[in-house]
This record gives structure tokens, C-alpha cells and sequence, in this order.
């Protein structure tokens, strides 16, 4: 969706429609046929900003759809999915799924095992550098609408506190597109969140606890104790 | 200037030629002026395939479509009353 064609196509319409009153009252045919132009243009470009979307988005779309379906497929073949714990490690730059507590410096970029637990570590490198580009400056509130509200559009609030020593993040007021996201097993909104807040807090994050209702999604993290530099 | 936004101006600029040609004609039917834009949307998008690339406009296209239909088969009645 591009907003400002929306606003320009509906601010048209409406200088139109009022021409168009304008021009029934004094019975102008004229005024009345050129306000209907103007309202085409107007309507016109409201579709284009609605239903505006880069060529290569869509198809980059349909490409992370697939890929996430082969996400799932893995985690769920290795047992990990249910009880499994999910941590962002900073230094190595990965996701970890894991269906038990493994330090974030036995992990490498795969599929693996440590002490008999299995699990998958996703590269989060390129979403890393991309959110760098967001985050650079303001507090964690500022970084976290730049990137949920602005860009990705997944809700309209966010709200950040401490509980029992750990970080809640909540999204407030979910768009449609938000919910969807959040419904599927990899979740890239809980990826994304996870990764700004090692990105701000240059620490290892894992996922404590989460919540999900229709309004707002919660979730609860632990700060690794590292800070990196 | 994006690719998009060069497309919208010069759809805009061509409609709003041919509305200013039609009232120096003397045109004063409102249907007219509308029929002609919908016809200028068409052969526009047609050549330049910018906006199709960028925005899916087939419930638009389809809209438009009908009203035109609808105008011209109103005429076509009042032609043959």
C-alpha cells in the first residue's frame, strides 16, 4: 500500500463530488462532466495506492512462503516443535530452535546436536544489517515502531516494560497482516522482534514466554548476561 | 521520479486535456466526459504497462468496464427512442 496516493485519490474524489454538487446546483453540464474526470483520476489513483505493491515483493513473498513451509517440515522432523525454546545469539548471528538449553557458543549455522539435543540454528545475519539501518537512533520504543508500526505495518502500538528482571515487548491493536504472521510456526514477527532487541541490547534474547490474542501479541525475554561491544 | 509517479501524471495530464478539449468543443453531456476518461485510462495503461506492473487493477478495470458499457447502452437506447 502506498498511503499518499490513497490520500491525494480521496482528497480528488472529494473536490470532485463537491464540483459535481456545485455543478447539479447551477445546471452546468459542463462542470458536472469535468468534476466526472477529475473523480476517475481520483478513484484511479486511490486503487493504485491501495493496491500498490513492488514487482519483486511479491514474488520475494512467495518465495518466503515456500521457504517457511521447509522451515516448519525440519523443525518438526527433528521433534523440536512444542516445548522448544527459541534465543537469538548475538555473536553468531543465528535463530536457535532447540529442544533444550544450549549456549549460544556450542551453536553454528545448520542443523546439529549438542548433549543429545538437536537443533536449528536459522542465519539471521541479512535481517541484522537491514534493521541496522532502521535502529540506528531513538530508545527501544522509537527502534520498535520505526520497524512494527512504520515499515512491517503488523500493529499500531507498542509497549515495553520489565517483569520479574525480563523484558515484555507487547504489540498493541494487530493489523490483519500482523495476525497472520504471528499465526505461523517460524513467526517473523517474533523473528524480527527478537532480532531488534539483540540489535539494541547487543545481547543474546531468548524467548521466555509468549502470548497471543486477538488484540496484541506479548512476549517475555531474557537478556543474555554478555553485552557485546 | 518514480516510475509509478511519472505513469499518474501523465494519466492525469492526459484526461485532463481531453476534458478541457471537450468543454472548447462544447460538450454538455457529462456522460461524454466520463466515457472518454475511461476510454484514456484504457489506451493509456494499454501502451504504458507501469502501473499494471505496480498495482493489481483488475476489480478496477472491471468497474470501469461496466460503467462504460452502461453509458453507451443508455445512449444507444436514447438514440433508438
Amino acid at each position: 500500500m502506498e498511503s499518499r496516493y490513497v490520500i491525494v485519490g480521496l482528497i480528488i474524489i472529494v473536490l470532485a463530488a463537491s464540483f459535481m454538487v456545485y455543478g447539479v446546483i447551477v445546471l452546468s453540464d459542463r462542470i458536472v462532466g469535468v468534476a466526472l474526470s477529475v473523480s476517475t483520476i481520483g478513484i484511479v489513483i486511490t486503487v493504485i495506492g491501495i493496491n500498490y505493491s513492488e514487482p519483486a515483493e511479491n514474488m520475494l513473498r512467495e518465495y518466503s512462503v515456500d521457504l517457511e513451509k521447509f522451515m516448519t517440515k525440519i523443525i518438526e522432523d527433528m521433534g523440536i516443535i512444542g516445548g522448544h525454546k527459541i534465543k537469538l545469539c548475538y555473536v553468531q548471528k543465528a535463530l536457535l530452535y532447540s529442544d533444550g538449553d544450549i549456549p549460544c557458543s556450542n551453536v553454528i549455522v545448520g542443523i546439529g546436536m549438542v548433549s543429545r539435543a538437536p537443533y536449528i540454528a536459522i542465519p539471521v545475519e541479512g535481517m541484522l544489517s537491514i534493521l541496522q539501518q532502521f535502529t540506528d537512533l531513538g530508545n527501544l520504543v522509537d527502534k520498535l515502531k520505526k520497524v512494527f508500526v512504520d515499515i512491517l505495518a503488523v500493529c499500531r502500538g507498542i509497549t515495553v516494560s520489565t517483569e520479574d528482571e525480563m523484558t515484555v515487548v507487547e504489540l498493541v491493536d494487530l493489523t490483519n497482516r500482523g495476525i497472520n504472521y504471528i499465526r505461523t510456526p517460524i513467526n517473523p514477527v517474533r523473528l524480527y522482534l527478537i532480532t531488534t532487541l539483540a540489535l539494541h541490547y547487543s545481547r543474546d534474547i531468548e524467548v521466555v514466554e509468549e502470548a497471543m490474542t486477538y488484540e496484541s501479541y506479548k512476549i517475555k525475554v531474557r537478556l543474555g548476561d554478555t553485552i557485546y561491544g | 521520479m518514480a516510475k509509478i509517479d511519472r505513469g499518474v501524471v501523465l494519466l492525469t495530464l492526459f484526461i485532463m486535456l481531453f476534458s478541457i478539449l471537450l468543454v472548447i468543443l462544447d460538450e454538455s453531456r457529462p456522460d461524454a466526459y466520463l466515457s472518454v476518461s475511461i476510454l484514456l485510462y484504457f489506451i493509456y495503461t494499454a501502451i504504458d504497462s507501469t502501473i499494471k506492473r505496480y498495482v493489481n487493477t483488475k476489480f478496477l478495470d472491471i468497474g470501469l468496464v461496466l460503467i462504460f458499457i452502461a453509458i453507451v447502452a443508455f445512449r444507444v437506447i436514447d438514440i433508438l427512442r
